[in-house]
């Protein structure tokens, strides 16, 4: 019988060792042999510790006293206790009391989970992997989503956007019974101030426009740059024109609307031309066209601004 | 017992004190300062009332547990389950193997062997000191299994747990504290009816002593 279990111990894959009472090694398996490199006569008779002198740490040795004391069975994960095997391959250690009329020995068993550990280890590589990819990904969709919606130069929603909320206000305005106001700006002789002054200067001028827009209108409104020096001013929720008339005056009126240069000093002044839903229109194209025939009447009058 | 009683004042030392044995092994074990408390506990009779155990999980446990459950023999029989949300789970974890702890992102509920390998060992340990140190103060023999571990939610959880050949319920309440995260957890213990008398006829010894 001692035959059939000495036979049946050497054929398991795990690591087996039965110690005594007092820690002397009592059996030790074929796989523990594989494992640690020692053969079973040279561990037979010795010292656990001795032996094994990777597990002769002061929890471990607590450990083992509480088992022969009291019956626990312990459990020494391989992830949590790396170096209690001093061993490339990682073990999940259990330990438990056996005991007959006469004899309490202590069961020791060593469960091989490197394959296990590796491929989590990997799986999780992966994943942060991915997770990085995916990060940069929306990053550059943003970075996109910036460039196909917003103006490079002034950072202002661009004529592509424009569409998509204008379009959007409208129809908030035809199911509220609301106003909404369309602003057709330009900057007065920009062509003339832009073949003058260069390039660079009608950029700084476009930005300053944006700018002044920005601060003149209300939280509420959108400026949109429709366009070269043409900006175009969404104001949802208007009560009555005289709404326009306020934020058409702030633009104009402002004292900083001036751009500096090495010699010289450009007031900026806008022609404006307003357009309402419902009464000059009921869709964008045509609240366009009138703000725009508006802005032109300004103009040619000399007007800061006109209604269509 | 009304809950005023001395009784569940020992009752409560001696969990705590088991708690703190298993908080030591643990720091030794993890290299990091841990802290475990037991600030209530509570007995409950199936018998006398229907009882509905997710009342007693605090109030945060809105989504899975993760359960390890030992079977005890011998003197006492029963079942003891430590439970914690399955969502702090994974940060613990990675705190009990010095991993980095991502970000909320990157968390997911799909716990790997390795996360079950540890939780299994952390219950085992808890819930071996508090039955073990319980059942060497009170002079009662106990044998254990290894903890069994597995996620639920809140309706498998109570399914589980019922056993219908236990009418008493001994509900703790557990804190682990592990680097300054804190856990809140549910030890639930099934109990026979025996196994109950026994552990409060060794109280009653315990607080006749005291007044001595």
């Amino acid at each position: 019988m001692y035959n059939c279990c000495c036979e049946v111990l050497n054929s398991v894959n795990e690591g087996i060792i039965i110690v005594k009472e007092n820690l002397e090694v009592y059996s030790w398996n074929s796989y523990m042999e594989y494992i640690t490199n020692i053969k079973g006569s040279s561990a037979i008779g010795n010292n656990l510790y001795t032996v094994l002198p990777s597990l002769n740490k002061n929890y471990f040795k607590k450990t083992v006293h509480n088992i022969l004391n009291d019956g626990y069975t312990m459990f020494f994960s391989a992830a949590m206790h790396r170096d209690l095997m001093d061993t490339e391959e990682n073990y999940n250690i259990k330990i438990s009391k056996i005991q007959d009329k006469n004899n309490t020995f202590m069961l020791l068993e060593f469960h091989n989970v490197t394959g296990q550990m590796a491929q989590i280890k990997q799986l999780k590589k992966y994943i942060k992997e991915l997770y990085n990819v995916n990060k940069e990904l929306k990053k550059k969709e943003k970075v996109i989503e910036n460039l196909a919606y917003y103006d490079q130069l002034t950072g202002i929603a661009n004529r592509t956007l424009f569409y998509i909320l204008a379009e959007k206000y409208l129809q908030n305005a035809k199911r509220n019974g609301s106003l909404l106001g369309i602003m057709f700006i330009d900057i007065d002789k920009f062509k003339s101030i832009n073949d003058t002054y260069g390039h660079q200067i009608g950029d700084k001028i476009i930005i300053k426009a944006a700018n002044i827009l920005k601060e003149a209108t209300r939280e509420s409104d959108i400026v949109v740059r429709y366009g070269g020096d043409e900006f175009i001013v969404i104001l949802p929720n208007i009560k009555d024109i005289s709404d326009c008339k306020i934020v058409a005056s702030k633009i104009n009126n402002r004292t900083g609307n001036i751009v500096y240069m090495k010699d010289k000093e450009i007031k900026l002044s806008f022609s404006m031309g307003i357009s309402i839903y419902p009464n000059d229109g009921d869709n964008i194209d045509k609240l366009i066209g009138k703000a725009d025939k508006a802005m032109y009447i300004a103009k040619r009058n000399d007007e800061d601004v006109h209604y269509y | 017992m009304n809950k005023s009683s001395f009784k569940y004042d020992i009752l409560k030392e001696v969990f705590n004190i088991s708690a703190g044995k298993a908080a030591n092994l643990l720091s030794e074990i993890t290299g990091k300062k841990i802290i475990l408390k037991i600030p209530d506990v509570t007995i409950l009779d199936r018998t006398k009332s229907n009882i509905e155990l997710t009342d007693y999980l605090p109030i945060k446990f809105s989504g899975a547990l993760m359960v390890s459950t030992i079977s005890f023999k011998e003197n006492l029989a029963g079942k003891a389950n430590l439970i914690f949300p399955a969502e702090k789970m994974k940060t613990f974890i990675q705190l009990c193997l010095n991993e980095e702890v991502y970000d909320e992102d990157n968390l997911s509920l799909d716990f790997t062997d390795i996360d079950f390998d540890v939780i299994r060992e952390i219950g085992n340990i808890i819930l071996n000191c508090i039955l073990g140190e319980t059942s060497n103060l009170l002079d009662i023999k106990l044998q254990y299994s290894l903890p069994e571990v597995k996620v639920y939610n809140q309706i498998t959880f109570t399914k589980a747990i019922y056993e219908k050949e236990y009418q008493h319920i001994l509900v703790l309440f557990i804190t682990f504290i592990i680097d300054n995260t804190e856990i809140e957890g549910t030890i639930i213990v099934d109990l026979a009816l025996q196994s109950l008398n026994e552990l409060l006829r060794k109280i009653d010894l315990i607080e006749a002593d005291t007044y001595v």
